[in-house]
């Protein structure tokens, strides 16, 4: 130990031990260390007071504190260490540091540690540990650590680290003296203390002793051998730099033959400290109920249940299905019954002596097509706005870790589910948003299974027929179908995943962040950019098919069943008949490709009916096996031009999203024909 | 314990913090502290739903990727860097091989 002896003729540094009697002090070198934000500044200020001076170290523009403290009898010289995450030479402070520890041999390291984030502060302890110094925690910020649920037992600690633990809060004044104390008892203490150090595993001790054959007897002055052997083992630059200055060549050439085997030793060096770490904060620390992470621990022993899980998600899914029909129903039919039918009767009181066939188109076709987007926008808000509260709260990597198992049995990871979630309120963002997908492959993937998951429209056109065919058992309908989607989507990717070259393994993980309470602006704002985005990529969309759609129904000579729409439905005809349908049905599915919404429009112009008139004229002309058909076919069906859009975007090609057409088409019509010809015996 | 962390990334049987932190026996507080430490030594690399926004037709405020990081879930990945799977393949799968 070295101590400073104040005379008349000025100071002299001496290295033995020893206590001056009369005027002259002892002067005790205490080191304060610790990582950035743990209160170490406060630490120091407390216990020194004014009496501080502030410089640079020698040589470095990293600032440099020392100050001072009597207690019991000594003087204690305070030097404030930078602050630092470890002891490795990353950077100027922590070499800074560790050299002031291991050349000026202070009698006493104190290391300040946030009681709230010990997992995160005892790696630094962890290497101090290994200089084999004097050491006292100073245990702050143990005010926040209980805000937080953290309890933290101070003695268990102690035992566990084999080090004087000090609890306080800075900050408030609390435990400085305890800290005096306990810094003065480490001090004056006789007989070196036993802290209990990280594992060391059979391989390193093996390498360490390889190590050490080939340095001992070339290490400089205040540096331990064991410590220089754990360094060079790390690839620590500086230490690396220092022995091959000290070392002949041929000594330094069996050491890098050593080093360059045992990369993997530094690996298990570290991964030895978080042990220790684990194994201290096991010991010490205990979360109460309140605290957020046992919350949300709490919560996803439900959500990230194999089973509840998955049954919450569905439960959820249905929630959004059933309360935006319960909000939007009452308001869609207000606006049909209001709104529109005034804006109707206006228009053709005001076109009463334009030509037929403006006055048709302008009634009903423009008109009714934006009642129905009006109508289908009041559903979407509902809808919109449940997801981005989803979204906010956290609940969306609940449903990617659920949906994990799946995604990796097709080749990707659970994260390409979140865009795919995407797609329950539209297809469009959904695709937009597979660039957080990490790889070509699995973005590609992800791109062409994500119109799978049906939108709104479709999951609206499913229920507003379930109703008129199934009755009360209309939900268990769309729910059946909405899972049919998502077997079709697994066994689609599982063969694209096999067609694909390249298949790569899913080498990351992802966290599940804490849950939170919705930010209501954050909400609103998602809810608003999807509503624009819709309005804008979607509205005139919609428009220009029923114009055309009308047009083609209207014309040559305004009798629809004469019509160019006509001519072609009856030539798809037979398709229609494998699956029970009229060509008007068909072309309405054809037509969902330019617009999911403009189904029920062209429906409705097609057949002649209005909104209320729709639904019993379906009901007379369909089985429910043809319309089970139907639905199932317009589930699958191929994405819209919207999508297709999308998908040439963010695929960077028409090659896949073409393919991605043809397959969607084969395969919803594939499935609308064998469900009808099985259903058509049992319904 | 770092090593088991890397081949488990590596095996990529288990993606998600609280399965890996299950079978690692350790908090996820911890796990997040060891992988901060492998992305600091370069053997994994985080990915935060980044986009370059570059080439893009879309405007990045209706952009779904600037949704998904707007609702506030840092949901943070990581994958495994080439020094990463060179590690897992030549140090700690001792001869089955990554690729």
């Amino acid at each position: 130990m070295s101590i400073e002896k104040n005379t008349s003729s000025g100071t002299i540094l001496e290295k033995d031990k020893q206590v001056y009697s009369g005027s002259d002090q002892q002067l005790i070198t205490v080191a304060i260390a610790g990582q950035p934000n743990v209160g170490k500044s406060t630490v120091f200020n407390r216990l020194t007071g004014l009496r501080q001076h502030v410089g640079n170290w020698p040589g470095k523009t990293v600032e440099c504190k020392k100050g001072k403290f009597n207690y019991n009898g000594g003087t204690y010289r305070m030097v404030d260490l930078p602050g630092n995450y470890s002891l490795t030479a990353n950077s100027p402070e922590e070499v800074i540091a560790r050299d002031f520890v291991i050349k000026e041999q202070p009698d006493v390291v104190v290391v300040v540690v946030n009681a709230a984030a010990l997992e995160r502060n005892l790696y630094l302890v962890s290497e101090i540990l290994s200089l084999k110094v004097p050491l006292v925690i100073a245990l702050n910020m143990i005010d926040v650590a209980e805000e937080e649920g953290l309890k933290v037992d101070v003695k268990a600690l102690e035992s566990a680290m084999g080090v004087k633990v000090v609890p306080m809060v800075a900050s408030k004044n609390k435990g400085i003296h305890e800290l005096k104390a306990a810094i003065n008892e480490i001090a004056r203490a006789s007989d070196g203390h036993e802290p209990n150090l990280p594992e060391k595993s059979t391989g390193y001790k093996e390498v360490l002793t390889r190590v050490r054959a080939q340095i001992t007897g070339n290490i400089p002055v205040s540096y331990s051998e064991d410590w220089v052997a754990l360094k060079l083992i790390e690839g620590d630059r500086i230490i690396t730099e220092m022995m091959k200055k000290q070392l002949d060549s041929s000594k330094w050439k069996l050491l890098q033959n050593i080093l360059s085997d045992s990369e993997n030793i530094a690996l298990g060096i570290a991964g030895s400290r978080y042990k220790w770490i684990g194994n201290m904060v096991k010991s010490a620390v205990k979360r109460s109920e309140k605290s957020q992470i046992n919350r949300t621990a709490r919560i996803d022993r439900h959500t990230t249940h194999p089973v509840r899980g998955i049954l919450i998600m569905i439960g959820v899914l249905i929630s959004i299905i059933v309360v935006g029909m319960g909000i939007g129903m009452p308001v869609a039919l207000g606006l049909m019954n209001g709104t529109v039918h005034s804006a109707q009767a206006a228009a053709t009181s005001l076109l009463a002596n334009a030509p037929v066939w403006i006055s048709g188109l302008v009634v009903d076709g423009i008109i009714f097509a934006i009642g129905v987007l009006l109508v289908i926008l009041v559903f979407l808000i509902s809808y919109f706005a449940m997801y981005a509260v989803l979204e906010d709260i956290g609940y969306m990597s609940r449903v990617a870790y659920m949906m994990d198992n799946f995604m990796r049995r097709i080749g990707l990871h659970g994260k390409s589910f979140l865009p795919m979630f995407t797609g329950f309120a539209c297809n469009i963002p959904a695709v937009i948003g597979t660039r957080v997908v990490e790889t070509e492959r699995s973005r590609l993937m992800t791109v062409l299974l994500a119109p799978f998951i049906p939108c709104p429209a479709q999951i609206m056109i499913t229920a507003f027929l379930a109703s008129i065919f199934f009755g009360a058992a209309a939900p268990v309908v769309v729910i059946a179908l909405i899972l049919l989607n998502f077997v079709v989507l697994g066994l689609s990717g599982k063969m694209l995943n096999r067609a694909l070259p390249d298949r790569e393994q899913m080498r990351m993980i992802m966290e599940l962040p804490l849950y939170h309470r919705p930010n209501l602006r954050t909400v609103g704002t998602l809810v608003w950019q999807r509503i624009k985005q819709f309005i804008i990529k979607v509205g005139p969309v919609v428009l220009i098919t029923v114009t055309v759609v009308w047009a083609l129904a209207y014309f040559p000579n305004g009798d629809i069943q004469t019509s160019f729409i006509a001519r072609f439905g009856r030539a798809i005809a037979p398709l229609g008949n494998l699956m029970g349908l009229k060509w008007e049905m068909i072309v309405a599915l054809l037509v969902s490709f330019v617009s999911r919404e403009g189904i029920i429009i062209t429906m409705g112009m097609l057949l002649g009916a209005t909104e209320e008139g729709l639904v019993s004229t379906l009901g007379t002309m369909m089985v429910p096996a043809a319309a089970l058909s139907f639905m199932v076919t317009q589930m699958l069906f191929m994405p819209c031009v919207g999508t297709l859009g999308a998908m040439v975007e963010e695929s960077r090609s028409w090659k896949w999203p073409l393919f991605s057409l043809a397959y969607f088409l084969v395969v919803s019509f594939g499935m609308g024909i064998l469900v009808y010809q099985v259903a058509r015996f049992i319904l | 314990m770092l090593g088991e962390l890397l081949q488990m990334i590596a095996e990529g049987e288990v993606s998600m913090y609280p399965s890996i932190a299950h079978r690692l026996n350790i908090s996820e507080g911890l796990l997040e502290e060891m992988l901060d430490h492998l992305k600091h030594d370069g053997y994994i690399s985080q990915t935060n739903n980044e986009c370059s926004g570059k080439g893009c037709a879309v405007s990045c405020k209706t952009c779904s990727v600037s949704t998904i990081k707007a609702a506030g879930s840092k949901i943070r990945t990581w994958v495994l860097t080439d020094k990463g799977i060179k590690t897992v393949n030549t140090h700690i799968n001792y001869g089955k091989q990554i690729s």
